[in-house]
């Protein structure tokens, strides 16, 4: 034995050894708690497995049904198929513990509760089945497939919406709009002009449900343009606008941290105001190449519009380029406004 | 359960309580008596069907998942914090002891139920897979992984 092993079974045994557990008193309570409502199914279940034991073979469903489910059983309708831009196989070797939906000693409903399922669905056919474990939407999170062994359920496979990977960070990171299936609510701007979804992205947990969902919508508010997340957040900004066409600066909070690729803020989004809509195109140039902006516009908008782009956030003594064309600019001639905008930092 | 009347029940509880409180403990359950507890309400339920040569396994197993679990939603809880803090409930600890279980609970959860199985409950590593419903390779390199990792934080050299 080495010496690390040594120091640690040592440790080991004294923390344990110096525990003390009052098992008579422990054991009172035990009583109590298998007399509470909870456990009286379980207990009622053992009985009658008791009682059909002289009968013969139903015993061990009996038993099947409250510690190894054995029954299909729901909560809420789950969709059957994905609907995330990327799903990923969870290691069920235990090399992560992240999501584990081990049925082994639990009930689907306590596998659901522990990953915070709003809905979930366990599908028993034979002796394989199926759990889907599910958003409030009703989109599927997390699928997995068991095989019954020895009474109990095991794991074959299951497969989990993820984020992407490092090298492909979510669903073509830089498109602006509708990633997921729906956006949440607008907010109220207190403005006569209508509000305009800008992005929505659900982010997923290791469970492949569904941990943070914001929804940025975009509106003119008197001399500034408001942004804004559903009215469920309700987390805004506003940049003050000149009323002239311009670039009006870069905002980093509304896209959540990427833990998956460890930076606080991947993605800056580069704002234009366009208040006649003369102008076209509109290009952000920075250390990864030129990214071409959208623009977004309501009829409340009386001709206006907001260009947006979104860019990888550069290293922080790196310049972005933003140009605004018009319709009589050619590139690279002659942009209406070319503005360098230093260094864009979004820590 | 060799059978399945109350006075086996009774008899395995006084048997091993203790034993499953105290692994329950050094796997970093915050309550370890509860933990204890909730596998002998689940072995209650299945006691017509549990033998007794699976007794042990089946109640470590148990125990494993019902710490493993409540770490996962105490740590959604808490903002998914990644360390979990060793329940050290007895006076006076050495100094030795402390930082060998403070770098025991800095390790990866499932590196620190491996090294619990093996090297406190002494299981050969089959029994420590089945704890921990991996296969038995997989319980063999968490042990390896944990071990090298409290070498380097323990400044052991020989791991």
């Amino acid at each position: 034995m080495t010496r690390i092993e040594d120091r640690l079974r040592s440790a080991l045994t004294e923390a344990a050894d110096a525990r003390t557990v009052d098992v008579p008193l422990m054991r009172a309570e035990l009583d109590e708690r298998l007399a509470r409502p909870r456990h009286r199914s379980r207990l009622l279940v053992a009985a009658a497995a008791a009682v059909l034991l002289v009968g013969g073979g139903l015993v061990a469903v009996q038993v099947l049904r409250d510690d190894s489910p054995a029954d299909s059983a729901s909560s809420g309708e789950v969709d059957d198929e994905f609907s995330c831009p990327f799903t990923e196989h969870v290691d069920l070797s235990g090399g992560q513990d992240e999501f584990l939906p081990d049925l082994v000693g639990r009930t689907p409903a306590e596998v659901a509760r522990e990953y915070d399922a709003a809905r979930w669905e366990f599908v028993v056919d034979g002796d394989t089945a199926r759990l889907r474990l599910g958003n409030e939407d009703g989109t599927l999170g997390s699928d997995t497939r068991y095989r019954r062994h020895d009474g109990e359920w095991h794991m074959t496979t299951s497969e989990a919406c993820s984020n992407g990977t490092s090298v492909t960070p979510g669903s073509d990171p830089l498109r602006l709009g509708l990633h997921g299936n729906r956006a949440k609510p607008a907010p109220e701007f207190g403005a006569d002009k209508e509000p305009v979804l800008v992005d929505d992205r659900p982010v997923y947990a290791g469970s492949g449900l569904v941990t943070d969902h914001r929804s940025l919508y975009v509106a003119p508010c008197g001399a500034g343009l408001c942004f804004a997340t559903s009215s469920q957040d309700a987390i805004g900004d506003r940049m003050p606008m000149t009323g002239r066409v311009e670039i009006l600066g870069t905002m980093c909070w509304f896209f959540v941290p990427d833990t998956l690729v460890g930076r606080a803020s991947p993605y800056a989004l580069l704002v234009a105001w366009d208040p006649s809509g003369q102008t076209t195109e509109f290009t952000a140039s920075g250390p990864g190449g030129t990214y071409d902006g959208v623009a977004l516009t309501d009829p409340s908008w009386d001709g206006s519009k907001v260009w947006l782009a979104l860019v990888p956030t550069p290293p922080a003594e790196v310049k972005l380029l933003a140009r605004l064309y018009d319709h009589e600019g050619f590139r690279p001639a002659g942009p209406l406004v070319d503005q360098s905008h230093a260094p864009v930092r979004c820590d | 359960m060799a059978a399945d009347s109350d006075v086996d029940f009774d008899a395995i509880y006084v048997g091993h309580v203790a034993r499953l409180v105290r692994l329950a403990a050094l796997l970093g359950a915050e309550d370890p008596e509860d933990v204890a507890q909730e596998a002998f309400c689940r072995l209650y339920a299945a006691r017509a069907r549990v033998r007794e040569p699976e007794l042990m396994a089946y109640l470590n197993r148990i125990a494993v998942n019902e710490v493993r679990s409540r770490a996962r939603r105490r740590r959604v809880a808490a903002g998914k914090h990644h360390l979990l803090p060793i329940a050290d409930a007895s006076p006076g600890p050495t100094g030795e002891r402390t930082a060998v279980l403070a770098e025991v609970a800095r390790l990866p959860h499932r590196q620190r139920e491996a090294l619990v199985l093996r090297y406190w409950l002494d299981l050969p590593y089959d029994q420590v897979a089945e704890a921990m419903g991996v296969t038995a390779s997989t319980a063999k390199s968490q042990v390896s992984r944990g071990l090298k990792t409290l070498a380097v934080a323990l400044d052991e050299e020989d791991a």
